[in-house]
């Protein structure tokens, strides 16, 4: 058969695919009738065996090239995972994030352990010598060192009001939220990046923790951390721990090339990093509005902050029946 | 300078048919370039947003609020939205003609579009791309890490014409293509290889440099006059002339007698 001869009696062929890819391409698989399935898969497999015949018998490039084109795009339009749904999304937030933090457990631990560590550390090293303190914290911060109460409000917050509140919050969560998003993708340093924001935050934390412990204003300082504080470092602490099971494939991949190891480790890591971000928020929106409220006192802001803070792993941590 | 040997690769896959297809692997450039438009339309877009959020916010305090949410939702959200729901392109992969797909040639999924984006934050470091530049070196297919964790390739789209439209309706020439005589000297004369170089001429003129491809075909049009003794009228131009010769040398012809078909 020649060349003329093959496309004349193929290309009415390679016409119908194309249309029914582009139709599959406009409006999706779904909506095409079983007839039109059963015809784009003959097609399909119609246009396989004539790449190969270009390839082989009638060695001619162009042709080759343009079938190579076809059914490449036809696999992809056939041979696919699942389609975006809202229906899935709610489930993989709902059920596959709590799940994949009971998974990965240990990760989690870790990361906890880290990001607590470093906060006793930088705690107790600056207790035990006041110069830790410059040594920790960003000079952006000194201005908040050996100040009284009523400053470090002002110091923090300067004056609040609602209007101002909602700038703050937002400028707040977004950080958090690139924070926790960063830790994810540092898992790809092997870890180290990882470790190192972990006991670095931790650390930045106890040592103005131990700034205002000095002065005996612990309760103060606390319930301007803790109220939103409880729910954002689990936060960080899970976006540590998604960063771990990546550096986990990268560190010990196994069987695997580092490569595959690496996006199987991706697939179980990316729930819990974007789980996160809506948290986060409700962090960024309790620290703008509830933290700075001045009528409240420091004790019912703990309490508000261990609440939610206890809800949130309690709905991490147990499965729900109902939904299983 | 070389290529690097990973420039001229292809992303083989195997079909569960057993058939061979490949797909031509982006090279850096055609990334930067989608990159760099990528980039500009995200910052447009944003700097609309700072007079939409001072239209629909009524205080200072809000109108920080929408602009900080919305433009951060903007440059993380852009990438993978846009590769979620134009099945692995954005506005810049779409102008450099290149596509996310996964490695086995599937289409990617939003959770990959997720993974590969968000580690645009690790790629990115510590300046311009240079861990994602790097790897993107070492690796064989040349993948930043965030195609390696997304288990994801970036692939370049020929837009090729089917062999249909070798002659586009408005090219055709009645005067050659209704003369049954010169259609069947044409047929006769050419050899199977002369044949294919019609097609190919035609298949990739739209890949041509605007002056290659009229110095291209004006010498191709002088060889196949004399070959075919059959003069180009004046007024039609040597890239016409041979698309007409295109379509006369591979006329459909009868499955049962042979000829050619009308």
């Amino acid at each position: 058969m020649d060349l003329d001869r093959f496309i004349s009696t193929r290309k009415g062929h390679w016409n119908r695919l194309d249309e029914a890819l582009k139709r599959a391409a406009r409006s999706g698989l779904d909506t095409m009738s079983a007839d039109q399935l059963r015809d784009l898969g003959t097609l399909y497999r119609q246009a396989c065996s004539d790449l190969v015949f270009a390839r082989t018998v009638l060695q001619n490039g162009d042709l080759a090239e343009f079938l190579n084109r076809l059914v490449g795009e036809a696999y992809g339009a056939i041979y696919r995972r699942t389609r975006f749904s809202w229906a899935a999304l709610q489930a993989w937030f709902l059920r596959g994030f709590p799940a994949a933090v009971r998974r990965h457990w240990r990760a989690v631990a870790l990361s906890w352990v880290l990001l607590l560590g470093g906060l006793s550390a930088g705690f107790f090293a600056t207790l035990a010598d006041r110069e830790a303190f410059q040594f920790i914290v960003p000079s952006e911060y000194h201005g908040l060192y050996g100040k009284k109460q009523g400053d470090l409000r002002e110091a923090r917050f300067g004056k609040i009001d609602a209007d101002r509140a909602a700038g703050f919050s937002s400028q707040i969560y977004v950080n958090n939220i690139r924070v926790s998003f960063m830790a994810f993708a540092m898992g790809g340093s092997f870890g180290v990046l990882t470790v190192a924001a972990l006991l670095y935050n931790g650390a930045l934390l106890g040592s103005i923790a131990a700034n205002f412990h000095r002065w005996g204003q612990d309760a103060e300082f606390w319930g301007l951390i803790i109220p939103h504080g409880a729910v954002e470092l689990s936060c960080i602490a899970l976006a540590g721990a998604a960063g771990f099971i990546l550096a986990w494939a990268l560190i010990a991949p196994g069987r695997r090339s580092r490569a595959e190891a690496l996006a199987a480790a991706s697939r179980e890591a990316i729930p819990i990093a974007l789980g996160c971000a809506p948290f986060l928020v409700l962090a960024g929106l309790i620290e703008g509005f509830v933290t700075p409220m001045e009528s409240l006192g420091p004790w019912p802001k703990m309490t508000l902050g261990v609440v939610t803070g206890v809800a949130f792993w309690a709905w991490l941590l147990f499965p729900r029946r109902d939904h299983a | 300078m070389p290529d690097p040997a990973w420039l001229s690769r292809d992303l083989v896959i195997t079909t569960p048919e057993a058939v061979d297809f490949t797909y031509d692997l982006a090279g850096p450039s055609h990334r930067f370039l989608a990159w760099l438009v990528d980039s500009a339309v995200i910052l447009i877009f944003i700097f609309g947003l700072i007079f939409t959020s001072a239209l629909v916010a009524p205080t200072a305090g809000l109108m920080q609020a929408v602009f900080i949410t919305a433009s951060f939702a903007t440059y993380t959200g852009y990438y993978i939205v846009l590769e979620s729901i134009w099945h692995g392109q954005t506005v810049g992969k779409r102008v450099a003609g290149i596509r996310v797909i996964d490695s086995r040639g599937f289409r990617v999924s939003p959770g990959q579009c997720a993974v590969r984006n968000l580690f645009r934050l690790f790629d990115g470091m510590p300046l311009f791309y240079l861990v994602g530049g790097v790897t993107m070196l070492l690796s064989r297919r040349g993948l930043r890490l965030g195609d390696m964790a997304a288990g994801t390739v970036v692939v370049r789209i020929l837009h090729l014409p089917s062999p249909e439209r070798l002659l586009p309706p408005g090219e055709r020439s009645e005067a050659l293509l209704g003369d049954f005589a010169l259609g069947e000297r044409v047929r006769r004369t050419l050899a199977s290889r002369e044949k294919d170089l019609l097609i190919s001429l035609a298949v990739r003129r739209e890949r041509l440099e605007e002056r290659a491809r009229m110095a291209l075909f004006t010498a191709a049009a002088g060889e196949f006059e004399k070959r075919l003794d059959i003069a180009r009228p004046s007024t039609m131009s040597p890239e016409r002339y041979i698309l007409n010769l295109a379509a006369i040398a591979h006329a459909p012809r009868d499955k049962d007698t042979g000829l050619i078909r009308r």
